[in-house]
C-alpha cells in the first residue's frame, strides 16, 4: 500500500473503533475504562486529521478589538526555506538566513544564539530589521553567518530582547535546527 | 446564513473551590446571586450542539466557575475539537490534575490561562481567599509547561499585589512563562463589595503598569492588558512595552458568552442577558436591542472626546454591573474628574 493511502486507512479504522468505544460509554454510564480509550482514540484521529489537513490553528485574536481573555498570540518567527523546523545552509553558496517576524505586541529588539550539541556557544548577535527598525507588526530580518563556522548541526535560539539581556537561563521564544554545510 | 463568531466564552458551570475577592462572575453580584449548582456532561454537550448549529464558531475558551470541575469535562473538550474550534482552557489552576492535563493537551487544548497574582503565595491567597492556592497554580503551570501546552498567566492588578509586580513578573518568567495577562482590577460580582479593598488609585495603577512595562521589556515577557481602559484614565503612550486591548462594538469580535442554560450575553462581564438558545432564534438574539445600544449610546461623560470610536467608555459591562445603563462610563472613571 502507498503511504500517501495508509494514514485515510488508518483514520477509517481509528473513527470506527472510536463509534464503537463511544457507544460502549454511553452504555456503560460514563464507566472510567471506556471513558479514557474514548479520550485517547480521539486524541490520535484529532491528531491524524490534523496531519492530513495540514492544519495550523491559531490562537483567537483581533488586533481591531480583543477581548480580556484573549492573550496576545506569541512572537511568530518565518524562515525562508526552512522545513520542520530545519534550516539548511550551504556557506559556500549563501550565509544568510532569511525570514520574518511577526509580532502584535511591541518589541524593543531581538536577537539570536546558535550553539552546538555540547551547548558551545557558537555565535550570537541582535537582529536589525532590513528596514533598520521594529516598528511594524511583520518585519523582514537577516541572519549574517560567518563564513568560518564549520560544517555540522546546530541550534539557532531566537530570543525577544537584546543581546545584551541574554543570560544562561534565558528562554528562547522560537529554536530551529541550523544544519551547515559547505 | 448563520452568524459567525471569531471566539466565544463557555460558562460550564458556577461552582468554583476559590472565593476571590477580585471574582467578576454575575452570579455573585450582591442582591442577585444565584444559586451554586451541579452542572451536567450532558447539559453540556446540548447546549453546545445546539449553539454549533445556530452559530459558526472558530474558538471556544471554556471557562465557569472553574471549568475542571465539570463532569467529564475532557470529553466535552474532545466534542468541541472534533467540531473542529480550537479551545483555551480558562482555570483557575487549582483543579486540574497532571494526568488531567496530558489528556487536554492530548486533545489539542493547546492553552492554558492559570492565575498567578504574587510571586509571595500569601499575597496571591489574599486576593484567592484560599490556602495553597499558590501552590497549586505554580504546580499546574510548570506540569502544563513541561507537557508542552502553552500557558498565558493571569495577574490581576490589585491594592493587594501591584507593589510586588515587577517581583512578580520575574517570577513568572523564571518559571518558564513568556506571556503574561496584566488586568486591572475589573469592578463585578465579588468585586462590588471588595472594591475598597482592591481598586488601584489613577496613579496606582498608571505606576504598577509602567514599572511592569519596564520589567517586561527587560525580561523580553509579552505583556497585554486585556481589560479595556478608558483612554483618559492612564496616558498609554507612557507605557511602551505593554499592549493595551480595546473592546469592539461589533458583536462577531465581542467575546460572546454562552452558559450552560444556553444563555447568550455579550461578553462575560455583562449581566444583560440577549436571549436563549432554546427559546430564541440566532437572529433575534443577534439583532438584540442592546447590541445596539451599544453602539449607538454613547454616555454623556465622554460626549467631548474624540477616542471614544475607539475606547467606548472603557469597560461598560462593568457599569452595567453596579447598576448603571449604558449611558455611564467604566466605573473607575465616576471617582475621577482629571481627564
Amino acid at each position: 500500500m502507498k503511504k500517501e493511502h495508509l494514514i485515510p486507512v488508518l483514520l477509517v479504522g481509528l473513527a470506527l473503533a472510536f463509534i464503537f468505544v463511544s457507544i460502549m460509554v454511553f452504555l456503560s454510564n460514563g464507566k472510567a475504562n471506556w471513558v479514557k480509550k474514548k479520550l485517547r482514540m480521539g486524541g490520535i484521529l484529532l491528531s491524524m486529521t490534523a496531519i492530513l489537513n495540514g492544519c495550523h490553528e491559531n490562537e483567537p485574536f483581533n488586533p481591531d478589538g480583543v477581548t480580556c481573555y484573549d492573550p496576545t498570540p506569541p512572537v511568530e518567527i518565518l524562515i525562508e526555506n526552512c522545513e520542520n523546523h530545519e534550516i539548511k545552509i550551504n556557506l559556500d553558496q549563501n550565509n544568510k538566513i532569511k525570514g520574518e517576524i511577526a509580532s502584535w505586541y511591541e518589541i524593543s529588539g531581538y536577537s539570536y544564539k546558535i550553539f552546538d550539541s555540547s551547548k558551545k556557544e557558537i555565535a550570537k548577535g541582535d537582529i536589525i530589521p532590513n528596514d533598520g527598525k521594529f516598528n511594524e507588526h511583520k518585519e523582514r530580518i537577516t541572519i549574517k553567518l560567518s563564513k568560518d563556522i564549520q560544517e555540522g548541526e546546530y541550534w539557532i535560539n531566537f530570543y525577544p530582547f537584546n543581546v545584551r539581556a541574554l543570560s544562561n537561563n534565558s528562554h528562547y521564544s522560537e529554536r530551529f535546527k541550523l544544519i551547515i554545510s559547505k | 446564513m448563520n452568524p459567525r463568531l471569531n471566539t466565544i466564552v463557555f460558562e460550564l458551570n458556577h461552582e468554583c473551590n476559590l472565593d476571590c475577592r477580585y471574582c467578576y462572575n454575575i452570579w455573585k453580584i450582591q442582591g442577585k446571586e444565584q444559586p451554586i449548582r451541579k452542572t451536567s456532561y450532558k447539559q453540556a454537550i446540548n447546549t453546545l450542539s445546539k449553539f454549533f448549529r445556530m452559530v459558526e464558531v472558530g474558538h471556544v475558551s471554556m471557562s465557569g466557575g472553574e471549568p475542571l470541575l465539570t463532569e467529564r469535562f475532557a470529553e466535552i473538550v474532545l466534542f468541541t475539537r472534533m467540531k473542529r474550534k480550537g479551545v483555551t482552557i480558562i482555570s483557575n489552576g487549582t483543579a486540574g490534575s497532571e494526568e488531567e492535563y496530558k489528556t487536554l493537551i492530548s486533545l489539542g487544548a493547546k492553552l492554558f490561562e492559570f492565575p498567578l497574582h504574587s510571586d509571595v503565595a500569601e499575597i496571591h491567597e489574599d486576593m484567592t481567599r484560599c490556602k495553597g492556592s499558590w501552590q497549586a497554580s505554580v504546580g499546574s503551570i510548570v506540569q502544563v509547561l513541561a507537557l508542552g501546552g502553552q500557558v498565558v498567566t493571569v495577574i490581576i492588578l490589585s491594592k493587594i499585589n501591584h507593589e510586588r509586580i515587577a517581583e512578580t513578573l520575574a517570577f513568572h518568567k523564571n518559571l518558564g512563562i513568556n506571556r503574561v495577562m496584566l488586568n486591572r482590577f475589573n469592578i463585578g460580582g465579588e468585586g462590588i463589595k471588595e472594591s475598597r479593598n482592591l481598586l488601584l488609585s489613577k496613579d496606582e495603577l498608571e505606576n504598577a503598569f509602567i514599572r511592569a512595562g519596564k520589567v517586561a521589556s527587560e525580561l523580553g515577557i509579552q505583556v497585554s492588558s486585556n481589560v479595556c481602559f478608558p483612554e483618559c484614565y492612564i496616558d498609554q503612550t507612557k507605557i511602551p512595552n505593554i499592549y493595551f486591548t480595546s473592546c469592539s462594538n461589533d458583536i462577531s469580535r465581542m467575546p460572546v458568552t454562552l452558559d450552560i442554560d444556553g444563555n447568550v450575553r455579550i461578553c462575560n462581564h455583562s449581566p444583560v442577558v440577549l436571549g436563549n438558545i432554546f427559546k430564541d432564534k440566532a437572529n433575534v438574539i443577534f439583532n438584540h436591542q442592546h447590541i445596539q445600544d451599544w453602539k449607538t449610546v454613547k454616555p454623556s461623560f465622554c460626549d467631548a472626546c474624540d477616542k471614544f470610536d475607539h475606547c467606548l467608555g472603557g469597560c461598560r459591562a462593568a457599569a452595567l454591573q453596579v447598576g448603571n445603563t449604558l449611558d455611564f462610563p467604566d466605573p473607575v472613571l465616576l471617582g475621577n474628574e482629571n481627564r
